[in-house]
């Protein structure tokens, strides 16, 4: 594979996340730059690669609600929508808030917001998907913290128990909510249950391409993607004083000249 | 009931190919020869009901119209959130089929009880809520229901009146006139109530679903102004669901239903129905005693 590098692209799409939550005084942009480099090898890159398509056969459900400015952002890039969205992200009528809506945006595919909801509603889709023959990938993101969850859990189990090999399960690793409760070896913990458990720089492109390439006959894989929570501004790397802060105007100009 | 719905859902897996049976470990003997010819269809999916609500409700959002079954407080209360939010919020398509009822486990405890699953559930737009008073009733509200496009629970009891009616979701159906005052009896408390009721004069209204979308209508002149609205689980969903009208013709309204409170007692159904006043004798003794008021 060759040497991959859009960050200049990601860039821009972590300033329109930027200038979005600041019209509207919300939105978690931290969490949206976790996993911005891994919307935009799922949805630019890796169709370019393989015959991964989500406007036809394949599905995507960012189960980490909260990381809705990363997915406007890409559904953007991947031209589902138009730039509408960074105007009226958060207005009363707009298609677009702080948790993403099925019923209202094209390309949204789970309604999240409550964490552990969206692994196994994947897993349903991907049910569905067997008894209507439809040959399908169904990557699901979730965040490190949503391991808390004990639905995800009882997901694990089902989705190696029933071995859906359909399901690349994204794991963002950014660690912020081991001041919580730690997680301790994450691969350990995937490999017993049964998952193809490969581990990735959440921030190197060619990395996480390598890892949604990923595949098993009989296994679901578990992809743990090790991230920086704001990655990309280094006030808000890493720190939880940013989880659903909003910048200031005084902030904006700095701000996006460390995005520029 | 629970034979019923073993046929009839065993009947809907093998005639249509768009429908799903997922089961949290019961009942799974009788679906023994479903689960065997339709593994991509019918699963026992194991004790984990908050990942059993969400996956029905992806096979929905492709689709595949699931009816997911266990017992009521672990389907109803600990998946509460799920059934909200990716059933109820998606407005996705589905059907909740609990056992257990109010206090069917008579002999289980508390854990097993569910008295309040008919007013948790009344709280998400959309759903419609099947209480069924006899095996024929619930035959035909799933084989009419199952795919209504909407969120549907049923709520199976182990106990059903002697006498079966016909219904249509959100039907209220007069069986007896009087003019002493109406009684408004849901499901399995049919029996009770007629036999406590008898020679008392009174109009006895039934219904076996609650509609919230569109108020149930009562066809009632509303005899001394007098309503006795009887519900076998925690009071209040009925009330809730009938048309304005009942309340704006200043009736005045005795609710009967389950106690709020735990019932730290075993024993059997009869047991249970006397020590919370719900036998023919106490409903017997708090009507006439709100009619002489």
């Amino acid at each position: 594979m060759n040497e991959i590098n859009d960050d200049k692209q990601v860039r821009k799409l972590k300033s329109k996340v930027i200038i979005a939550a600041s019209q509207a005084g919300e939105g978690h942009i931290p969490s949206a730059f976790s996993i911005l480099d891994i919307l935009y090898c799922l949805y630019i890159l890796l169709p370019k690669v393989s015959e991964i398509d989500f406007r036809k056969q394949d599905v995507f459900v960012l189960s980490k609600g909260h990381a809705s400015l990363a997915l406007y952002a890409i559904l953007e890039q991947a031209k589902f929508i138009n730039s509408d969205w960074v105007e009226t992200f958060g207005d009363f009528n707009s298609e677009f808030g702080g948790h993403p809506d099925m019923r209202k945006i094209i390309g949204v595919s789970a309604s999240t917001g409550s964490l552990g909801h969206g692994l196994p509603f994947a897993i349903g889709k991907i049910l569905a998907n067997r008894v209507h023959k439809k040959k399908s990938k169904v990557f699901c993101l979730i965040g490190d913290g949503e391991l808390n969850e004990g639905s995800i859990w009882e997901s694990l189990l089902l989705a190696s128990h029933h071995k859906l090999c359909e399901l690349t399960l994204i794991v963002d690793s950014n660690n912020t909510s081991d001041r919580a409760l730690t997680l301790g070896d994450i691969e350990s913990k995937f490999n017993s249950f049964g998952f193809l458990v490969k581990t990735v720089d959440g921030h190197s492109h060619k990395s996480i391409l390598e890892g949604l390439l990923e595949f098993s006959e009989v296994k679901p894989v578990a992809l743990i993607a090790h991230t920086i929570k704001g990655f990309g501004i280094s006030e808000m790397e890493n720190n939880p004083a940013w989880h659903h802060a909003i910048p200031a105007t005084k902030d904006l100009d700095r701000f996006m000249k460390e995005l520029e | 009931m629970r034979k019923v719905f073993t046929n009839v859902a065993s009947q809907l897996i093998e005639n249509e190919a768009n429908s799903a049976l997922l089961l949290g470990d019961i009942g799974v003997f009788g679906f023994r020869e479903v689960l065997s010819k339709y593994p991509q269809r019918v699963f026992n999916l194991g004790i984990l009901e908050q990942s059993m609500i969400s996956l029905g409700a992806g096979l929905s959002s492709e689709g595949i119209i699931p009816i997911i079954h266990t017992i009521a407080p672990f389907m109803v209360e600990r998946a509460f959130e799920q059934i909200k939010i990716d059933f109820g919020y998606q407005n996705l398509p589905g059907n909740l089929v609990s056992v257990g009822a109010s206090f069917d486990y008579t002999k289980l405890g508390c854990t097993h009880h569910c008295p309040a699953d008919v007013n948790l559930l009344c709280n998400i737009p959309g759903i419609q809520i099947f209480i069924p008073g006899h095996g024929d009733e619930f035959q035909d509200q799933l084989k009419e229901n199952w795919s209504n496009g909407s969120l549907n629970y049923f709520r199976l009891s182990e106990h059903e009146n002697t006498q079966s009616f016909k219904l249509k979701a959100g039907e209220i159906k007069k069986i007896k006139d009087g003019d002493n005052g109406v009684v408004i009896v849901v499901g399995p408390l049919l029996d009770q109530v007629l036999a406590g009721t008898d020679g008392m004069e009174l109009e006895i209204h039934y219904v076996n679903s609650l509609n919230f979308s569109n108020p149930l209508q009562i066809n009632s002149n509303f005899p001394r102004n007098k309503v006795i609205i009887v519900e076998p689980y925690y009071s209040g969903a009925l009330l809730f669901s009938l048309s304005e009208e009942l309340t704006r013709s200043k009736n005045e309204i005795l609710q009967i239903g389950v106690p709020r409170a735990f019932i730290n007692k075993y024993g059997d159904y009869n047991q249970f129905l006397s020590y919370l006043g719900l036998d023919a004798e106490s409903l017997r003794n708090k009507i006439r005693e709100f009619l002489l008021k």
